[in-house]
């Protein structure tokens, strides 16, 4: 059953104009379960499914003991005992398999709603202890839907693309959907800068933000939605005319797109005659010939930290030495900036992050993490890269640099690592160039130093920005000071800039901000030599940098930085827009 | 000696903490090397708990004092409610 039409102001943080019906997402614990149904003739494959999950878990959970073993004493381990009993228990595998057999739900949901049954059974009990119990038992059911939902994505199920509906969605549940299947989200939490929005850019997702909870919880799989990515609107079981009206919205923004995209293959070059390389963001899995079409040159960013997301297998030497080789091979002769793993932040991994932290991102995350904790990890990658870049045109990039020690010590890990690679008789390009970036304000301080060991700047500005205003950029009550535009920004920026071209090296925006095309003027004016984006915005970039002239850029950064707020900066800067750009000003 | 025979027993929690998950482990250890059916259940309630089921031991929620009654039906049933009997004597083993 439907639920009746109303339109809903949400915030646009991926743009781009879907209709479809609606995919739940259930939040389970830190989960999202979807709900999801089966055919009769498939209660026995999901059934094996299911079985194939707990044989996971338990040995998982074998493992996890093992372990601990070592820290804990036996009695603490005992715990576990309980939990991997817990996993192959008769009373929650026969409930799980009643819903899957009688109410043809998918393994997924059928372990949730056991999980549910019995945790708020335990939860109800007048017994401290045993409602402490409700949590193990939602500890457990959360492992085996993770382990399921490795095997087959949850999406897979459903039969036909869908908008996705949700409170929130974490970075690696993002990354694990099926684009294919995925028209739009529509989420209650995050902002612009959010990972869903994020990647919901790099991969053409339309997207909004600020969806009320009380609308999420009345949709049903029946509902149908438009998700306006450029207004922030969501219609609910819109009318006919409604929907007429967005389709032709969605055709006209396609073909303006499509015409865009066929200047790819010209230079991005400013009226005046000054090169601005964009380069790609590039996820794993992402297919390289997106980029080529894009016109880029070679990929700015590529994330590892995605790799090593799923926390029941971390990918080993040989396993990276591939999939970057891979990307070396398809960018040809194009530069290719990898950056180590940027765990820990709101990027965190479970199995790589050792404990919990009461402010992750001023926590152990980055090279911090890699120098400290996770040096195992650090040199396999280190050493996966080392060999991958005999394939092509390799850099290497080190996330939340904040002192000297840090390019330092990773320079001498490297020199470590090429003996031994020598030594073994492996194969391995020296000399790669090894780049910093820039996201601490104390990074942009010291970057002067950094700049006589470094090959090259990378400013991420979504942690710059962050880090030089203090605001944490997903709370929604202070995510007004998140301002790309501030002076201090501004500062930050032509510091790092001045440094980088005394010791003549170049320097790359890689955060949000490059893609946003009201603070293209200001990039350029301040003398940044590359933009790295997703393939998606490329042609708007390319389209802006061609029709903006170097030395009113110039001229405009030097105003900015005499102006007293954003607001300032960005109507300056916009009015730029508007006049070198009109075409794009609403975009 | 009956291949089904029943024996019933009155067991009653001794251990401070109640049947917790650690015990609740070890009573699904202990019934796991016999092969008769064992079920605990409650006085003041009715339906059985599987001793083989940890989630159905805790959920029994049998915290101090509680007495529960072993039923164990099969060709060991004697023997499996003696250790489970003597594991509750024990008090869980615990201090």
């Amino acid at each position: 059953m439907q639920i009746p039409s109303r339109t809903i102001q949400a915030t646009p943080v991926a743009p781009g104009i879907a209709i479809g019906r609606v995919m739940l997402l259930h939040s389970s614990g830190s989960r999202n379960v979807p709900v999801t149904t089966i055919e009769p003739e498939e209660v026995s494959a999901e059934i094996s499914r299911f079985h194939a999950a707990l044989d996971i878990t338990k040995k998982q959970l074998h493992d996890l003991r093992e372990q601990l073993k070592s820290q804990l004493n036996e009695k603490e381990a005992d715990i576990f005992d309980a939990h991997i009993l817990l996993v192959d228990d008769r009373t929650m595998t026969t409930e799980v398999e009643k819903n899957i057999t009688t109410e043809r739900f998918g393994a997924e949901y059928s372990v949730h709603l056991a999980v549910e049954k019995f945790s708020a059974a335990f939860a109800a009990v007048p017994d401290e202890y045993l409602q402490e119990r409700a949590m193990d038992v939602k500890d457990v059911g959360a492992r085996i839907i993770g382990n399921l939902s490795d095997r087959i994505p949850a999406q897979q199920l459903h039969d036909e693309p869908r908008i996705i509906a949700t409170s929130t969605l974490t970075p690696s549940e993002t990354v694990g959907l099926d684009r294919e299947r995925v028209l739009a989200f529509a989420v209650e939490t995050g902002s612009t800068t959010s990972h869903t929005a994020i990647l919901a850019r790099s991969l053409q997702i339309p997207a909004v933000v600020g969806v009320p909870k009380d609308v999420l919880d009345a949709l049903t799989i029946a509902d149908q939605l438009v998700v306006d990515g450029f207004s922030g609107k969501v219609i609910i079981n819109p009318d006919g005319a409604t929907l007429d009206a967005y389709r032709l919205k969605q055709q006209q923004a396609k073909k303006f797109y499509n015409q865009l995209s066929e200047d790819n293959d010209l230079l991005p070059v400013t009226r005046d005659g000054f090169v601005i390389e964009l380069a790609a963001n590039v996820d794993v899995g992402d297919d390289y010939s997106t980029v080529r079409n894009a016109g880029a040159a070679g990929v700015g960013l590529f994330r590892t930290e995605f790799i090593f997301m799923d926390p029941a297998r971390l990918p080993g030497e040989n396993e990276q030495f591939e999939i970057y080789k891979k990307l070396l091979i398809a960018a040809g002769n194009n530069p290719v900036t990898i950056r180590t793993m940027d765990i820990g932040g709101d990027k965190l991994s479970n199995a790589i992050v050792r404990s919990e932290e009461q402010n992750p991102f001023l926590g152990l995350r980055g090279i911090r993490l890699c120098l400290r904790e996770r040096r195992d990890l650090f040199e396999t990658q280190l050493r996966a890269l080392m060999r991958a870049g005999v394939h092509g045109n390799l850099q290497i990039m080190i996330p939340m640099v904040s002192c000297m020690d840090e390019i330092l010590e990773t320079k001498k890990i490297i020199a470590e690592l090429q003996q031994q690679l020598t030594g073994e008789n492996i194969p391995f390009a020296a000399n790669i160039p090894l780049g910093v970036m820039i996201e601490t304000p104390a990074a942009v301080m010291i970057s002067g130093h950094l700049a006589a060991e470094a090959d090259f700047f990378s400013i991420g500005t979504n942690d710059l920005i962050q880090y030089t205003i203090a605001t944490d950029r997903s709370n929604e009550r202070v995510g007004h000071l998140y301002r790309p535009g501030h002076p201090a920004v501004l500062q930050m920026i032509k510091l790092t800039v001045a440094n980088a071209m005394s010791h003549n090296i170049p320097v790359t925006v890689c955060g949000q901000t490059a893609e946003d095309i009201s603070m293209t003027p200001l990039l350029i004016g301040l003398g940044v030599n590359e933009l790295s984006m997703p393939p998606g915005p490329m042609p708007l970039l390319r389209r802006t940098i061609r029709q903006l002239a170097m030395a009113e850029c110039v001229e405009l950064a030097e105003q900015a930085l005499k102006c007293k707020s954003a607001a300032e900066v960005m109507e300056l800067s916009r009015r730029m827009i508007r006049r070198c750009v009109p075409e794009l000003a609403d975009v | 000696m009956a291949e089904n025979m029943t024996i019933s027993k009155t067991l009653t929690v001794g251990s401070p903490m109640g049947l917790h998950a650690r015990p609740a482990a070890q009573v699904v250890h202990i019934a796991g090397r016999f092969q008769s059916d064992l079920k605990l259940c409650r006085t003041d309630r009715h339906g059985e708990a599987d001793c083989r089921s940890v989630l159905a031991m805790l959920m029994l929620a049998a915290g101090k004092d509680t007495v529960l009654e072993l039923h164990a039906t099969g060709s060991d049933a004697a023997e499996a409610a003696a250790a489970l009997e003597a594991y509750f004597q024990r008090n869980f083993d615990e201090v």
